[in-house]
Formats: C-alpha cells, sequence, structure tokens
C-alpha cells in the first residue's frame, strides 16, 4: 500500500479543514465589536446648564404681543437674533438656490404652496410671530409647555383692557399659565421639534414616512435612537447646531459631506453627525456586510419599512375636491386608521398606507427640484423632486425613499404647475372656488395665472433616515437576493439572485439540457445496438 | 488480465473531493444565480465560498502531486489515434468494436481524454477560480480593477463557466459508463483497481 500517498491525502485534508475553518471563524474575528460606539456619544442636553428663567423679572411682564415677549429674551440672548435670521428656520429660503424653499418658488404635492407668506395656514410653522414681520417665536423651539401663546396673549391683553374683575381674574389665570411656558425653557426637545416637522403635509404622518408622533416615547423596536428605552437621542443629537443653524439636508444641499463622514472616536469635534460618526464604516460582524455598506446606505437595510405605527399619505387626488354634502364641505374619516380621512372637500381624495416598502434609488445626499417656474412637458413624467445620484460615484450609495403620487392642478396654457391660495377667508378651503385660489396664489409668488387649468399626476420621494429598527429587524439576504427583491429596479447594481442575464442563462440552461440530450441518445442507441447484436 | 492499480489513494480522493466540490459548487452557484432556492441565499453564498477556498487549496496540493510524481506527462496531448477514438465513440461503439486505444499504468489517458482533460485545466479551471476570487473580493480589489470589470461582467463570465462545466460534468458521469463494462470505470476510481488485458 502507497504509505506516502496517504501522508499527502491526510495533509491535504487538513489542509483544506484549516481553510474551512479560518473561513468560518471570520465572524468570530470582530466578535469583540461591542465596544465600536463611541462612548461618549450618548445623552448630551443634560450637560447645557439649567438657568431658572422663573427668576427673572423682565418675564414676568404683562406682555401685549409676542413681538414684546421675545425682546425680553433679546436683553440677555444677545445677538441670537442675527444668528437666527441667517437660519433656514427664519428665511425658508435655500443658501445655495434662492428659488428653492418654502418662502420662495419651491412647490411639494401635499399643499403645494405657502405662497410667500399669504398662506397663513403653512406659516403656522415659520418660527415668527406672524410669520416674517416681526420677532421670531422663541417659545416655539424653546419653551417645554407647548401652548398657543399668540392666543394666550390676545386673550389676556383684551380681558385686561375689559377692566371687570371677572375679567382680570381670568387674565391673572391666562398670564400665570403663559408665564409658566414662558419660563420653562431648555433646548428643543422632541415635541418641539414634532410640533412642525411630525405634522408635514398638514397633519401627522402625513409627508415624511419617517417621522411622526409616534416617535415621542417611541419604543426601541421602532426607534433604537429615539427611544427613552434605546439610546434616547435628541433630535440635536444628530442635526447639530452650532449658533442655531441646525445640521441637516436642505433642498439641494446634503446632509454631509463625504469629509464629514468620520468616526467620532477619530474626530471628537466632528460637527456633523452621522450613521459613522458612532458606528464606524466597518460596523458589522460580517466583513460581506461592510462590503455591502460601501454600496448600501445604513438606512436600506436597516429602516426596512415606512409608517410602521401611524399609517402616511401615499396618494393624494386635488381634483375631487370642492364635493359637498347639503351644501357644506365634509370629511369622511377611515376606520382603524389614526384619524386618517379618505376624502375631505378642501384636499380631496387621499390614500394612506402603513408599513409601507420604500422605492430605492442612488443619492448623494442631494435632491433636484421642481419649482413653480419650471414648464412641464406633456407625457412626460412631472417629478416635483428626486433624489440626485451616481450610480457607484464616490458620494452615491443606494437609499430609501418615501414616494408621493398626486394629482394636482397645473396651468395648461403656461404649462406650469399652480400654486392655490388655500387657507385665509379668501382661500380654497373657504371660498371652494379653484380659479380665484389660483389667481391669488399665483400672484403672492409673482408668476402668472393664464385662467385655464386642469389636473395632472406628479411623483415625488422624501428621504428615510429616521426609525431605525433594532439590528435583528434589518432586512435579510433575500429581501433583496430574489427574484424581484427590493432592489430590483434601481440601475446599475448587479444584484446575485435577481439580476441575471436573460440571454446568457437561456444559452446555458439549453446547452446542459442539449448535453443531457445528447448523451441520453448516444446512450439509448448503445443499448439498442447491443441488443441486436446479441438478439 | 491482470490486476493493476491503476489511481492510487490521492489520485482517488483528489478526484471525489474535487467531484464533491464541482457539484456543490454548481448547485449552490446557480441557486446564488436565483435559480431556484434550496439551501437559502446566504447558506448558499456561504457553503459556495467555502468550498471554493477549499477546492484551491485541493488543487495546489494536486498540481504539487502531479509535478512530483512525474504524472503530468499523462496529459501531453497526441494526435496519435485521436481521429480513432473520436470515430469510435461516434461509430465503433456502437458496433461493439474494441477500444482503439490501450490502457495501462503509463496512458491511463486515451487521446481524447488526454486533450479535453488538458483544455479542461488549462483554459477552464484557472479563469474560472481567478473569477471566484475577483467576485468574492471584488470590494477589495474594486480600485485596481479595469472599468469594465464592474460585479455584473465578473458575475456573468463566473456563471459562462459554470455552465462550461455543468456541460463537461454530464458528459464525464455519461462516459464512465463506456468502459469494458458501465460500471468498470467507476470502480476503478473507487477502488483504483482495474482488470487490464494483457498488452503483448
Amino acid at each position: 500500500m502507497n504509505f506516502k500517498s496517504i501522508k499527502t491525502a491526510i495533509t491535504c485534508l487538513s489542509l483544506m479543514a484549516v481553510a474551512v475553518v479560518s473561513m468560518a471563524s471570520e465572524h468570530d474575528e470582530h466578535s469583540s465589536h461591542e465596544a465600536k460606539y463611541a462612548p461618549a456619544t450618548k445623552k448630551h442636553s443634560k450637560i447645557l446648564a439649567k438657568v431658572d428663567h422663573s427668576q427673572f423679572k423682565i418675564l414676568k411682564q404683562k406682555f401685549k404681543s409676542g413681538d414684546e415677549l421675545t425682546k425680553a429674551c433679546l436683553t440677555c440672548h444677545t445677538n441670537v437674533n442675527d444668528d437666527m435670521h441667517k437660519s433656514m428656520h427664519w428665511t425658508w429660503q435655500s443658501k445655495t438656490n434662492p428659488d428653492l424653499g418654502k418662502d420662495s418658488l419651491t412647490i411639494n404635492n401635499y399643499c403645494i404652496s405657502a405662497g410667500s407668506g399669504t398662506d397663513k395656514a403653512c406659516y403656522d410653522c415659520h418660527i415668527g410671530w406672524d410669520g416674517k414681520n416681526g420677532e421670531i417665536n422663541c417659545l416655539k423651539c424653546h419653551s417645554q409647555t407647548l401652548m398657543n401663546w399668540q392666543e394666550a396673549i390676545d386673550d389676556a391683553t383684551a380681558m385686561e383692557e375689559e377692566g371687570d374683575e371677572e375679567s382680570l381674574e381670568m387674565a391673572a389665570e391666562v398670564r400665570e399659565e403663559l408665564h409658566d411656558s414662558v419660563v420653562n425653557i431648555g433646548a428643543p426637545n422632541i415635541e418641539n421639534c414634532g410640533d412642525c416637522h411630525f405634522n408635514g403635509g398638514g397633519g401627522d404622518a402625513t409627508k415624511h414616512g419617517d417621522l411622526d408622533t409616534s416617535l415621542i416615547n417611541v419604543s426601541k423596536e421602532v426607534d433604537v435612537h429615539m427611544s427613552p428605552d434605546g439610546q434616547d437621542f435628541t433630535c440635536q443629537r444628530c442635526h447639530t447646531t452650532v449658533d442655531h443653524q441646525i445640521a441637516g439636508r436642505k433642498y439641494n444641499d446634503p446632509a454631509s459631506l463625504p469629509k464629514d463622514h468620520k468616526s467620532l472616536i477619530e474626530d471628537d469635534h466632528a460637527s456633523k453627525i452621522n450613521c459613522i460618526s458612532c458606528h464606524s464604516e466597518r460596523p458589522h460582524d460580517i466583513k460581506r456586510l461592510d462590503d455591502h455598506a460601501k454600496t448600501i446606505a445604513c438606512q436600506t437595510c436597516h429602516i426596512p419599512s415606512l409608517a410602521p405605527i401611524y399609517a402616511t399619505n401615499t396618494k393624494w387626488d386635488w381634483s375631487t375636491a370642492g364635493k359637498m354634502k347639503d351644501g357644506k364641505p365634509y370629511k369622511e374619516y377611515i376606520k382603524g386608521l389614526h384619524h386618517k380621512a379618505g376624502y375631505k372637500s378642501i384636499k380631496g381624495t387621499f390614500t394612506w398606507k402603513k408599513d409601507v416598502i420604500p422605492d430605492y434609488m442612488w443619492y448623494d445626499g442631494r435632491f433636484s427640484n421642481m419649482t413653480a417656474k419650471d414648464k412641464i412637458v406633456p407625457g412626460q413624467p412631472i417629478y416635483i423632486n428626486r433624489p440626485l445620484g451616481t450610480p457607484h460615484g464616490k458620494n452615491s450609495k443606494i437609499a430609501p425613499f418615501k414616494h408621493h403620487r398626486t394629482n394636482q392642478p397645473y396651468d395648461t396654457v403656461n404649462m406650469t404647475l399652480l400654486a392655490p391660495l388655500l387657507s385665509t377667508p379668501e382661500g380654497y378651503w373657504t371660498k371652494f372656488d379653484w380659479q380665484k385660489a389660483f389667481t391669488l396664489g399665483q400672484k403672492s409668488i409673482g408668476l402668472p395665472y393664464s385662467g385655464k387649468f386642469d389636473f395632472t399626476w406628479t411623483d415625488s420621494w422624501y428621504p428615510t433616515t429616521h426609525m431605525v429598527r433594532p439590528a435583528d429587524q434589518a432586512l435579510s439576504c433575500i429581501d433583496c437576493h430574489a427574484k424581484d427583491g427590493r432592489l430590483t429596479n434601481v440601475s446599475d447594481v448587479y444584484i446575485p439572485g435577481d439580476h441575471g442575464n436573460k440571454y446568457l442563462d437561456i444559452f446555458g440552461i439549453l446547452l446542459v439540457l442539449a448535453t443531457i440530450l445528447g448523451v441520453a441518445l448516444h446512450g439509448l442507441m448503445r443499448f439498442i445496438m447491443s441488443k441486436k447484436r446479441k438478439g | 488480465m491482470q490486476r493493476v492499480l491503476m489511481y492510487t489513494r490521492f489520485e482517488r480522493f483528489w478526484h471525489w473531493a474535487q467531484a464533491f466540490a464541482i457539484i456543490l459548487l454548481t448547485i449552490t452557484g446557480f441557486e446564488v444565480r436565483g435559480f431556484f432556492s434550496l439551501f437559502g441565499f446566504d447558506q448558499a453564498v456561504r457553503i459556495h465560498e467555502i468550498t471554493g477556498i477549499s477546492m484551491i487549496v485541493l488543487i495546489v496540493f494536486a498540481i504539487f502531486w502531479h509535478f512530483t510524481t512525474g504524472e503530468w506527462k499523462q496529459y501531453v496531448p497526441t494526435h496519435k489515434k485521436l481521429i480513432d477514438q473520436v470515430l469510435y465513440y461516434m461509430i465503433g461503439i456502437f458496433k461493439g468494436d474494441k477500444h482503439p486505444t490501450h490502457k495501462d499504468r503509463n496512458t491511463k489517458l486515451n487521446p481524447l481524454q488526454r486533450l479535453v482533460y488538458l483544455a479542461l485545466k488549462l483554459t477552464l479551471f484557472p479563469p474560472q477560480i481567478v473569477l471566484g476570487l475577483l467576485y468574492m473580493f471584488y470590494y477589495d480589489l474594486r480600485p485596481m480593477l479595469p472599468e469594465f470589470l464592474t460585479l455584473e461582467v465578473i458575475a456573468n463570465l463566473h456563471v459562462l463557466f459554470a455552465f462550461i462545466f455543468a456541460h463537461f460534468l454530464v458528459i464525464h458521469v455519461y462516459m464512465t459508463t463506456t468502459g469494458e463494462t458501465i460500471t468498470t470505470n467507476v470502480k476503478a476510481m473507487i477502488t483504483g483497481y482495474e482488470d487490464l488485458e494483457e498488452h503483448s
């Protein structure tokens, strides 16, 4: 017997085993990864020294207007006004493209346009007491007790003017409530930010799909970062703020640039926070997943669905607005949904969806945005906004987006989308007169209206980045690596298991089938011929 | 008749390990391509990678074995009786003719086998292994790769070669039945021994 060959075979076997084991243990190599989070990156709101504002006499005044109240704030907080007026929360305009912004020519396919300050309902979310006229309302972001301050000031002032005992007593009560709110000051909490940002598009959960009131005291299952049982972040933990300038995407300006994509371990003074800041560029235990992260945004796998708690608006048809019941506008709510209407006379028909699978696209952090002056081309899709990105580009990754479709009005002569005036006594929501709404709305943004309109379907996308789920809820391989998987429509990327090459695959299968048929026939012939010879 | 040790223990181990690896690679590879679901995508990838790397190790040893034992000479192609061998498979085999070539310990392969196996070793295994490694380490190698060599191109070429392997596999398995009896060749590859006619 050949002893040498036994020895060789054993050596070979053991080497193969070593190869197998070393590959298998690739997983364990990084298992001491738990300490990969930068340790100093947790809560920070408590670092700020609390000042007891109730001690300040200047805040005990009987303010007659919001402006007066703000002036009291500014006596101590000097210079804040200059910072604030530069902030997009005040300007409502993009710094890099003046046509973009709610106070400019931007339109969307929800409530369409803010009408440069004329649409008062939209301007409720502006940080001024009266839009951009007058002072900033500091309380909007800094009071930890939300209330309608304007109404309180107006009511108290009116009752004080009446002067009778009962009115004065009631006024004093309102003043006390107001004072409590005015002195309960702090860094913005989730309710301050959410008051506007959770209600984008006209109501809770309507616009974004990843931002709604479910984030207040959210469970860890829905958002590991914001949950009190998770990291208990404030919004500013990631939306870092310097001199009242809040980090985040602003129209076509990315939230952060590649130079900001560094770990806090590398630079603990990094001004922009993103996933990499805490999780590093190689956060997984498995190399293959880290490789994926070179092409795919973290959000793609770690935010498997939009609107997990409250349904978000996916489709809106303005063309059906204006129907009346007994001569009156009405609303039809959908059973089982969190206060969502299927039809509203003032807005038209809505479709709402929970647990929406996002659209996936290449994205470099920028968006292209249509404005009210951009022409539409008949027969071509109208993209109100669209993520920008280059397949495999240096700054581009495949990211998730909420897709929204709307049938909205356009000018059939000028071929532009129309910005109707909706709120205020002359707006569509009161008069139900489209002609009037378009005339006033277009005038407010300084654009013409021909007098002729129709409705057309438009598409818009919103980036998905909030509501990051626990790791065990992330997408698994087969969500994408299967026929018609989640990324099937993403351009210029090869997804094993989904994308093949039809011609190659058919050629190959035919080749193998033909070979099987060939040898079968050959064998059959041999069998028949040998039978014949013997017979 | 003479009983001869045709295939040494290493050769048999090498043959069957490689056969097992190729079949496993074909099944898991086509699962990754999305043709069917058997192990599950992530397991299929894992098995495919581990098997692939193991086979490379095995091939390195086989190459070493071929050179140290001089067995590589068995693969030197010859045109002598090549046409006869082809004609035998096309015509003679049906008529019950004798094999046109003689088989012994030092000429294990007939002229057609020599040509096919040499082609296999030079034009099928090396590119398939290189493509497999490119596929596996694509994200590490990408900065060094020419632009046209995208993951899609690599994957498609890898699949093309896989089809050729599958094509070979079918013919190879069938050809084992063309020995003295249907099972002669398989038995020899299992036991190592084959009964050969005395050569005068």
